[in-house]
């Protein structure tokens, strides 16, 4: 039943995704702060070195997460 | 008495909260600090219809739920203490996402007025707000301001008396709001207070209901009240990608660290080289007119140096200050940590260490202050932990002087100059000892759990001059207040126990000297024999043993806690000790310090051996009484200074040891 998913982690620069499935319970709430919930639609704008921050767009807000952070989230890429 | 109404000044990080607060109250401000935490508190006043107002400018902050240190003080202000209002700062154009901050202030039910900000910046981006609307529907008073150009400032102040309670709902329960609602809220965010950051709150789902239940609600808000042709700004996005590219951006990153590094080191030369000609002139010119006594000499040589080993540090502090406020404010200093947080981050470090990292190499004194803008307790504690390492300003003079006697003669390494090349290796021994350490305290000290990271990457945009200002004197005042009376009170001991001896011994010694007119070699003859004699004088035969294995003798040892003042004062105190004049002379000093005999032994005092000791203790021992002072006021922690001084000092001993058993 489960469509291709990834991590956002693995996701290239330039890319829309949809958040699926948040795996970490506190980074859960910690992202709903910021008003991403399941569902959204972000855009991966830039990465740092060895793929770590990896910066997002959401909503006009650019935020930047760490690789391990971003492992723990689960997306699918938008076509 | 005047009436004083207080309000909280609410809002996120870059909502231009800061440049509201100073438009308000201007230089009418004062910090204290939260308790427990270094992290300021900003109370200003202003008066209003001969009443007086205190507004207190929180940190910022993303939602009620805190997950940061910096946001829990803001929040637990706002739930826990008793105020007339609240004043919410939004960002005009960045309404949208500030909504969900916005609903949960509203649903805590105090009185409340919304500013939005930046108003006509936003329009100027294609983002039409319609205020009447977005008042309607969320029930409380909006004003819209440009905090920059103190438009709209007098309109806030008259609406401060009209603030309201909004009785719009927009927690997800199926009641009418009630009193027992209006506790609801409040009561729901100081548990969540009470639990985090420590563990995770049981009641998650809750929270995970309310913020989604917000958020459904703030897009409908936003879908009512914002019509925005917004488009991204491609120029700016441009820059961007440079700025944050894997070589263009290293390299931005590189030329930036320059400017900031030849502002701190070289340009506020010039101020401290003035503060300390026209402090030693002024010392001169007391002592001509002072009467010779003990208390003259207690100004002359124990105050006005105290007072000057304060304000020295006053232009250093200032600029880096405004350097960093420009780099804040301007969001670059986010691009930074995006940069270097990986690398940084393998070392327990964040990106944002860089900055107090460079600055240590001007004075560990401004660049412990400058840690401050980390906001992760353990980051920061590293950072503040392995700064000193870097080799300050004050460690110079003193490597010039054991350099000259190692290499008295131009040498050179191919077209490299010797001298030239161990000065970089003692900077770079500092450099690697501070990452070493770094990494050690990283595996050692405990992370706090929930310390998910995330760094917003804000808009860019030009730091405003008045933010700038009132920001570099708030700094320097805390500098003044909180460290300068503790290093002034140190100075005047060390000026006590360096000039005053036991009564019997003072007593030869005002017999040796008296009775003729002093002149100068016998003024100078003097001065050698009481610093001898001192209590210091005595602290260093005292130490002798322990530092014997160095292959230091007493006198270098009564430098060393001399140097405790600072660490240049070594070459002073060796001055006075070899009776070779003061230092503007160094040929005469070194040619003094090189035929510098053991008196039983007749072996030179000053072999390479001793010297190169000298050299790496100098370059690792936490010699500096003024960073210990900062260090302390910083961390709040005695044991964390303790820890950090035997860690510095220790390991030059270690050090130091094995390099002289190895050379003599």
């Amino acid at each position: 039943m489960k469509k291709d998913s990834f991590k956002l982690a693995d996701i290239p620069e330039n890319e829309k995704v949809v958040i699926k499935d948040i795996k970490d319970q506190d980074l859960k709430i910690n992202l709903n702060r910021l008003g991403i919930f399941p569902d959204i639609e972000i855009f991966v704008s830039k990465k740092s070195l060895f793929g770590s921050p990896i910066a997002i767009v959401y909503n006009d807000m650019e935020i930047a997460l760490r690789k391990e952070t971003a492992q723990l989230i689960e997306v699918e890429p938008v076509h | 008495m005047s009436v004083v109404k207080k309000f909280l000044l609410v809002g996120s990080p870059n909502s231009g909260k800061t440049t509201l607060f100073n438009a308000l109250t201007g230089l009418h401000q004062h910090t204290a600090n939260y308790s427990g935490v270094t992290t300021e508190k900003y109370i200003g006043y202003f008066h209003h219809q001969n009443i007086k107002i205190e507004v207190i400018d929180l940190p910022g902050i993303y939602s009620l739920y805190p997950t940061s240190l910096d946001e829990q003080l803001a929040v637990d202000e706002i739930v826990n203490t008793s105020y007339d209002g609240i004043i919410l700062v939004v960002n005009a154009d960045q309404l949208q996402k500030n909504l969900m901050l916005v609903l949960q202030t509203l649903d805590l039910k105090k009185p409340t007025l919304l500013v939005l900000n930046m108003m006509d910046e936003a329009e100027k981006k294609n983002i039409h707000i319609d205020v009447a609307k977005l008042s309607e529907l969320l029930d409380v008073p909006v004003v819209s301001t440009n905090a920059r150009k103190q438009k709209g400032i007098e309109q806030l102040k008259s609406q401060l008396f009209n603030l309201k309670i909004s009785n719009a709902l927009f927690t997800n329960s199926n009641h009418s709001p009630s009193d027992n609602d209006k506790n609801d809220y409040i009561q729901r965010i100081k548990n969540y207070l009470h639990v985090a950051p420590s563990s995770s709150p049981k009641d998650v789902s809750e929270i995970e209901k309310d913020l989604q239940h917000k958020n459904s609600i703030a897009r409908y808000i936003a879908g009512k009240t914002i019509s925005t042709h917004s488009f991204i700004n491609t120029y700016k996005q441009k820059i961007d990608d440079y700025l944050t590219h894997k070589v263009y951006g290293f390299i931005f990153l590189f030329i930036t660290l320059l400017i900031v590094f030849q502002l701190v080191f070289v340009i506020a030369e010039y101020p401290m080289e003035w503060i300390e000609w026209s402090m030693s002139n002024f010392s001169q010119w007391l002592n001509e007119k002072l009467p010779e006594n003990e208390v003259s000499h207690l100004i002359v040589n124990g105050i006005v140096p105290g007072i000057t080993g304060v304000i020295m540090f006053v232009p250093q502090i200032g600029l880096l200050f405004l350097m960093i406020g420009i780099l804040e404010e301007s969001g670059y200093m986010a691009r930074i940590s995006f940069l270097l947080d990986n690398i940084f981050g393998k070392f327990g470090l964040s990106g944002k260490s860089l900055i107090p990292l460079v600055s240590g190499v001007a004075c560990a004194v401004p660049s412990v202050l400058a840690t401050r803008t980390l906001n992760n307790p353990k980051e920061k504690l590293i950072t503040v932990l392995v700064l000193p390492f870097m080799s300050c300003s004050a460690r110079l003079p003193v490597y010039t002087l054991m350099i000259s006697l190692i290499f008295p003669d131009n040498q050179y390494f191919g077209f490299l100059n010797i001298k030239g090349l161990m000065l970089l290796g003692l900077y770079a021994l500092g450099l690697v000892m501070a990452l070493s350490y770094a990494w050690i305290f990283h595996k050692i000290i405990r992370h706090h759990k929930n310390s998910f990271f995330f760094i917003e990457l804000p808009p860019y945009k030009i730091p405003f001059w008045k933010n700038l200002i009132i920001n570099v004197w708030n700094k320097v005042k805390i500098f003044i207040t909180d460290a300068g009376k503790i290093i002034m009170a140190i100075s005047v001991i060390l000026w006590f126990l360096s000039t005053h001896t036991f009564p019997s011994v003072q007593e030869k010694l005002n017999q040796k000297y008296t009775g003729t007119n002093l002149n100068d070699s016998l003024k100078k003859e003097y001065q050698k024999e009481l610093l001898e004699n001192s209590y210091i004088g005595k602290a260093g035969k005292l130490i002798e043993p322990v530092i014997r294995p160095l292959g230091y003798d007493w006198k270098i040892g009564i430098a060393l806690i001399t140097s405790f003042a600072a660490r240049e004062v070594f070459v002073g105190t060796m001055a006075t000790l070899y009776s070779a004049g003061t230092d503007e002379n160094i040929v005469s000093l070194r040619e003094k310090i090189n035929q510098a005999e053991n008196p039983q032994t007749h072996q030179k005092v000053f072999t390479t051996a001793t010297n190169v000791s000298l050299l790496i203790y100098y370059a690792l021992a936490m010699q500096c009484i003024s960073t210990m002072v900062i260090v302390y006021r910083e961390l709040q922690s005695f044991k964390w200074m303790l820890v950090q001084f035997v860690v510095m000092t220790g390991t030059a001993y270690l050090l130091s040891f094995a390099v002289y058993q190895l050379l003599c």
